[in-house]
C-alpha cells in the first residue's frame, strides 16, 4: 500500500525523549520542580466551583487549601505551565501542519462513540489523577526522573491498569 | 546553587516557558493523537514507553550528575512525597482512564490544542473526574492522606545505598525496556499502520506517520539512527558510572563548598539568637519551633529544655531535617556553641536556600547563643544581665551547671513562664520562612 506524503514527521522517539528529558532537567534545575499537568487542571477546576458555591468550597478539606477564603485557585505555577503546554501543543502542531479539526480514533468506531469514551476515560483519568496527586506528567515523569518510590509504584500501575484493559477495548483502537 | 528562587512574575514567565517546550515536545513526539498513545497497550507502536522512559533516563542522569558535581542542591528539588496506598489506586484508575480515553492530562491539552475533538472532549472528562474527586476525597480522608505515607521517600533511601547505584540500575532496565519495546514492535506490527478518522469521514484511515515506513524510505536516516542509539547508550552509561564513582555529596563535602558563606555567618554572629527569643518563641504558638539538642544523652538526661530533640549529627546527615513542617524554625544548641554552630552547618546545607552566601534573613536553622549553659545562667539563676548573642561562648562546651539527680524537663526552667523570668532585650532574628513549596507539591 502506497502511503500519500504527510505534511511534517514526527520526531524519532528516542530523540524526542531525551529533549523531554532535557526540557525536564531545566524544571528541575532551574525552579527545583519538575512538569505538571493534573494541578493546572484542578486548579482550574476548583476555581470554575468556587464561583458557583464558595461556601461549598470552605467547607472541603481538600478543596479549602487551594480555593478557600482568601485563596486563588489560579495562583500556581501549574496554571501557568498549562498556558504554556497548550501554546507549545499548538505551535508545534501548527509548524507541522497538524492543525486539524478532527477526530482520531480507532477505524470500527464512530465519532460519538469515541468522544463517550474520551469523556470516561478523561474522568477516570482525573479522579485518579486527584487520589495520586498527580498525573503521567507530575507522578511518573517527574517523579519518576528524581527516583521517587511512590512515583515508581504509580508508574508501574499505570501500565498494569491500562495492559488490563487494553484486551476488551481492542475494537475501540484497532 | 541551583534551583533558584524567584519573584512571583519571574517565575511564573519561566514556567510558562517550561510549559511552552513540554507542550512542543509532546506534539512532536505524536501524543497529541490519541491511537499514537493507545497504540502502546496494543504493542505495536511502543512510542510511550520509548519516549516517557527515555525522558526518565536523562533527566534522572542529568540531575543527579549535576548534583555529584555540586551544581544543583538535590536536597531543594521537589520529590513529590510518597502516598503509597493513593498512588496505586490513583496509578490504576489512570491506566484505566487511559486506555480507554487515549490520553493522560498533558496529551490531552496538545490534542486540544491543535483542535482534536476527542482530545477536547476528554479535556473536559478530567475536569470532570477532578471535580468528583474533590468532592468525594472527604469520604476517604484517611486513605488518602496516610494510607502508605512515607514522606520524601527516594528509591535509594528505601535501599540505604547511593543515588549512583539505583540511577545506573535504572539505565540498564531502560535498555532492556527499550530491547523489548523493539522485538514487541516487530511481533505485533500492523500492515496498515495506526491513522487517524478524518472528522468528515470517520471511517477512512489516514495515512501512517509511523518512523517504520520513514527508515525505509530513507536507509540513511536509517544507518543514523542505528549510530545515535549506540551513541546515547553509551553516553548514558557513561554518565551513570560518572555519577556513581563520584557518588552524592556527602554533608562533609556540601559544608566544604559552602564554607564561605557558613563561616562568615557564624563568624559575624548573624544566627545566635538571645535566649530571651528563644524563650519568646516556645510561648509563641503560631512558630513550627523545632529545637535540636546536640549534646550527648547524659547530658541531655540531666537537663534539657521541653520539647527539644537529642539527635547527633549523624542523626541530623541522614534525613532528620527531610521531613520537618515546611515552615519549621529549627534552633540547635549545644552546652556552649562549638558543637551547635558544627550542627547548624549540617543543617544550614540542607534547609537554608542559599547557604553559599552569609545568611541574609532567609535562615531557618539558628543556635542558642551561650548554649544551655547561658540559658541555666540566666533562668535557673537568674542572671538577667548575661551576655546577649554578640558575644560568643567560648567554653569547652561542657555543663557547667550540676544536677543532683538527671531532671529531663521536669523542671521549671525547661520552659519558664514569660511573667515570672528574667527580663532581658534583645533584638529578634527569627524571620518566619514562607516555604517554596506547597504541600501539594508539583502535581494534584
Amino acid at each position: 500500500m502506497k502511503l500519500p506524503p504527510e505534511p511534517s514527521r514526527y520526531w524519532n522517539p528516542y530523540a524526542a525523549g531525551i529533549a523531554l528529558g532535557i526540557v525536564l532537567f531545566g524544571a528541575l534545575f532551574v525552579t527545583g520542580s519538575g512538569l505538571g499537568a493534573s494541578g493546572g487542571f484542578a486548579r482550574v477546576m476548583v476555581f470554575l466551583e468556587a464561583c458557583v458555591a464558595p461556601a461549598h468550597v470552605d467547607r472541603n478539606p481538600h478543596l479549602a487549601p487551594m480555593a478557600g477564603g482568601q485563596n486563588h485557585p489560579l495562583d500556581h505555577h501549574m496554571v501557568w505551565m498549562v498556558l504554556g503546554v497548550v501554546l507549545g501543543g499548538f505551535v508545534s502542531g501548527l509548524l507541522a501542519g497538524r492543525v486539524k479539526l478532527q477526530t482520531c480514533k480507532g477505524p470500527r468506531i464512530s465519532n460519538t462513540t469515541r468522544w463517550a469514551l474520551a469523556f470516561i476515560g478523561g474522568g477516570l483519568m482525573g479522579y485518579g489523577a486527584g487520589m495520586a496527586r498527580g498525573c503521567t506528567s507530575g507522578q511518573a515523569l517527574s517523579g519518576g526522573a528524581v527516583l521517587s518510590v511512590g512515583s515508581w509504584a504509580f508508574m508501574m500501575m499505570v501500565f498494569a491498569g491500562g495492559y488490563l484493559f487494553a484486551y476488551p477495548l481492542r475494537k475501540a483502537w484497532n | 546553587m541551583a534551583p533558584f528562587t524567584f519573584t512571583p512574575w519571574t517565575s511564573a514567565m519561566i514556567t510558562v516557558i517550561i510549559g511552552f517546550f513540554f507542550g512542543f515536545v509532546l506534539e512532536r513526539a505524536g501524543f497529541g493523537i490519541s491511537r499514537n498513545l493507545a497504540a502502546q497497550f496494543y504493542f505495536y507502536d511502543m512510542r510511550v514507553l520509548k519516549v516517557m522512559f527515555t525522558a526518565i533516563v536523562t533527566a534522572m542522569l542529568l540531575i543527579f550528575l549535576a548534583s555529584a558535581l555540586g551544581f544543583v542542591d538535590f536536597s531543594r528539588v521537589w520529590v513529590p512525597p510518597t502516598y503509597l496506598g493513593p498512588a496505586v489506586v490513583g496509578g490504576f484508575l489512570l491506566g484505566v482512564g487511559f486506555i480507554i480515553g487515549g490520553y493522560c492530562p498533558g496529551t490531552s491539552l496538545v490534542a486540544a490544542a491543535t483542535f482534536k475533538l476527542d482530545g477536547i472532549v476528554y479535556v473536559g472528562g478530567v475536569l470532570f473526574g477532578l471535580l468528583m474527586f474533590g468532592e468525594t476525597a472527604p469520604a476517604f480522608w484517611g486513605f488518602f492522606n496516610h494510607a502508605g505515607s512515607l514522606g520524601r521517600l527516594t528509591l535509594y533511601d528505601l535501599l540505604g545505598v547511593d543515588a549512583g547505584v539505583v540511577v545506573l540500575g535504572v539505565v540498564l532496565m531502560a535498555i532492556g525496556a527499550f530491547g523489548f519495546a523493539e522485538i514487541m514492535e516487530r511481533i505485533f506490527a500492523q500492515p496498515h499502520g495506526p491513522g487517524t478518522g478524518s472528522f468528515f469521514s470517520p471511517s477512512r484511515p489516514e495515512p501512517s506517520i509511523r518512523l517504520k515506513a520513514e527508515k525505509c524510505a530513507c536507509p540513511l536516516t536509517a544507518l543514523w539512527v542505528k549510530y545515535f542509539r549506540r551513541a546515547a547508550v553509551a553516553t548514558a552509561l557513561t554518565i551513570a558510572v560518572a555519577t556513581l564513582l563520584i557518588g552524592q555529596p556527602s554533608a562533609e563535602r556540601k559544608i566544604a563548598w559552602a564554607s564561605k558563606g557558613l563561616d562568615q555567618s557564624i563568624q559575624e554572629r548573624k544566627i545566635h539568637i538571645d535566649p530571651a527569643e528563644l524563650l519568646g518563641l516556645m510561648h509563641n504558638n503560631q512558630a513550627r519551633l523545632v529545637m535540636a539538642d546536640v549534646r550527648r544523652p547524659s547530658d541531655f538526661n540531666l537537663f534539657h529544655l521541653l520539647d527539644a530533640q537529642n539527635v547527633n549529627l549523624r542523626e541530623l546527615d541522614s534525613g532528620w531535617a527531610t521531613n520537618l513542617p515546611p515552615a519549621a524554625i529549627v534552633i540547635v544548641m549545644s552546652n556552649d556553641e562549638r558543637a551547635a554552630n558544627e550542627a547548624w552547618k549540617h543543617l544550614a546545607v540542607q534547609l537554608n536556600p542559599d547557604p553559599q552566601l552569609p545568611v541574609a534573613d532567609k535562615s531557618r536553622v539558628y543556635v542558642l547563643a551561650g548554649g544551655v549553659n547561658r540559658w541555666l545562667d540566666i533562668y535557673q539563676r537568674g542572671q538577667a544581665d548575661s551576655p546577649g548573642p554578640e558575644t560568643a561562648a567560648t567554653g569547652d562546651d561542657t555543663c557547667r551547671h550540676r544536677f543532683a539527680t538527671a531532671l529531663g524537663s521536669r523542671i521549671a526552667c525547661a520552659r519558664p513562664t514569660i511573667e515570672k523570668a528574667p527580663r532581658r532585650t534583645f533584638v529578634a532574628k527569627v524571620r518566619a520562612v514562607i516555604p517554596t513549596h506547597h504541600a501539594a507539591g508539583g502535581c494534584g
